[in-house]
């Protein structure tokens, strides 16, 4: 997505050697996807969740019928 | 020593004979090696990072290295958004919008080939919606993918 919108980027961190990032975004499984700043989730999700989610995370989400997902949580 | 084996070596060989398009550089940020030891500058992974991407760029005539020291370079790794190091930004003339902070091994290392090979493709493999829907966004978004090695 980083490669076709120029607004957005894309950080991969090892959480080991950041272990200050580890902390600060409560990384416990693998992987956790935080987007700028607020929504988060962890594991892998489809193409069109993380769509949903970059959305949502930009306040231009809508709700979605279908959604599996758990009500976003924000960073202390 | 090297870090890959000899048959992780072909195999991404073979990967990027295949699938690598187009010429990709990886500019890595890490900091010289010096005699002189500045408390405070410390990055144990930068040498093994330095030795794992030499080993991946050697493995595809499309596929550089440029190193770049980020305590000499500041105003670099600034316009590149690198804010600490080891830091591996794939590119093809500008920046792709991907960065891999901390040595690549296990998970991280296989989404950063294909990293690359999306990079060096004409467009980014995403579905059709998708690409719709990402015209929607006009405002930044910093997506940050936090890994362990397995």
């Amino acid at each position: 997505m980083a490669m076709e919108n120029p607004r957005i980027r894309a950080d991969v961190i090892e959480a080991q050697e950041f272990p200050f990032l580890a902390q600060r975004y409560r990384v416990m499984g693998v992987p956790r996807t935080v987007i700028n700043e607020t929504v988060q989730f962890v594991g892998a999700v489809s193409e069109e969740t993380l769509m949903d989610r970059v959305l949502e995370a930009i306040g231009k989400g809508e709700a979605s019928p279908q959604s599996e997902e758990p009500a976003p949580s924000t960073l202390l | 020593m090297p870090i890959l084996s000899p048959q992780d070596h072909q195999a991404i060989q073979e990967r990027f004979r295949k699938d690598l398009k187009r010429r990709v550089t990886l500019k890595l940020f890490s900091q010289s090696t010096s005699r002189l030891f500045v408390p405070g500058r410390e990055c144990p992974s930068c040498p093994q990072t330095q030795q794992l991407l030499e080993e991946l760029s050697s493995t595809s005539p499309l596929l550089e290295l440029e190193t770049i020291d980020f305590y000499n370079h500041q105003e670099v790794a600034r316009e590149y958004g690198v804010e600490r190091i080891p830091a591996t930004v794939i590119t093809r003339g500008k920046a792709s919008g991907v960065k891999f902070y901390g040595l690549p091994s296990g998970y991280e290392f296989v989404t950063m080939i294909e990293g690359i090979i999306a990079t060096s493709q004409p467009r980014p493999p995403l579905s059709a919606d998708t690409r719709k829907r990402l015209r929607l966004v006009d405002q930044d978004v910093h997506i940050q993918v936090l890994v362990t090695p397995t």
